[in-house]
């Protein structure tokens, strides 16, 4: 702990953090967690602790929703395009056309998803799921020398498709614990 | 009723609860669990475990008052149930049960 006296009480934390949590939903969601993170960053914490808090609050959730949540998909995204980048910027020319690649993904993304949906299959389709996505981005990014907009694109295109996927599920879900 | 077993962070954040008694929000939750393990706890861990654990009805919460060092936001203070202080029971039984006559974990400091 630093900071003292009057302006600890007036301390703002990292604007950036706010803007993360509050884009996230976790301000909207969770109101007196946000409050406690603020009244301790006040009483002299660190702006490193801050982050350190904003990313667990981020993996928590994850670990706790899955990733077809809000945080989880950007989480996805961000992950996607910084491969992307990556090997856009190193890669090789492509095999195979790239609609071909984004239907494959698709299908296989969709079956892993339909696997965490039965519970006692959730762990082998969190396995699946985690092992397709580094492997297989790895490799169609490697092979791709597409404009990198258009992998950013497709990516978007993936995550947006993931939260539409999560929130039905979560009606459906919420809907039958209703009834 | 089925019994809802305690994980070990679970169980110290219900140990916290229990201690902190009508001061039970985050911020000293969090402490508490600091000062005795000599380990941060992370809020959004603490909040998780506090959720999961309100889920099997092991703990209950109450809105509190708003301030302004919050920046307007209400503290959520919680409180162990009466099933929530049996489970913590039971956990310390077996646990101590456990513990009994095993020489490697007496005396010493190895």
């Amino acid at each position: 702990m630093s900071a003292s006296g009057n302006n600890a009480g007036r301390r703002r934390p990292p604007k950036l953090a706010i803007w993360v949590l509050k884009s996230l939903g976790f301000i909207r969601r969770n109101p007196a967690l946000i409050g406690d993170l603020l009244e301790e960053f006040r009483s002299g914490r660190s702006k490193a602790w801050y982050w350190r808090q904003t990313a667990n609050l981020i993996f928590t959730w994850i670990r706790r929703n899955g990733i077809h949540g809000l945080p989880g998909v950007a989480m996805v995204f961000v992950l996607l395009a910084g491969i992307d980048f990556m090997f856009w910027r190193f890669g090789r020319p492509a095999p195979i056309p790239q609609w071909t690649a984004l239907i494959l993904e698709t299908v296989l993304l969709a079956v892993f998803f339909w696997i965490r949906t039965w519970r006692e299959r959730r762990r082998l389709g969190g396995v699946l799921q985690f092992a397709f996505f580094v492997l297989w981005w790895a490799y169609v990014a490697w092979t791709n020398r597409d404009p990198l907009w258009e992998w950013l694109g497709q990516d978007l295109l993936i995550a947006t498709g993931i939260w539409v996927w999560g929130m039905v599920y979560e009606m459906k879900k919420s809907r039958a614990r209703r009834s | 009723m089925s019994r809802a077993y305690l994980g070990e962070f679970e169980l110290m954040v219900m140990l916290a609860v229990i201690r902190l008694d009508e001061n039970a929000y985050g911020v000293p939750i969090s402490r508490e669990i600091e000062k005795h393990t000599g380990r941060e706890a992370a809020l959004g861990s603490v909040y998780a475990a506090l959720e999961r654990l309100q889920e099997k009805k092991l703990v209950k919460s109450r809105l509190g008052e708003r301030t302004p060092e919050r920046g307007g936001r209400a503290k959520r203070y919680f409180r162990v149930t009466p099933q929530g202080l049996r489970e913590v029971r039971e956990a310390q039984h077996a646990l101590t049960a456990l513990w009994r006559g095993l020489p490697q974990l007496e005396g010493g400091t190895a």
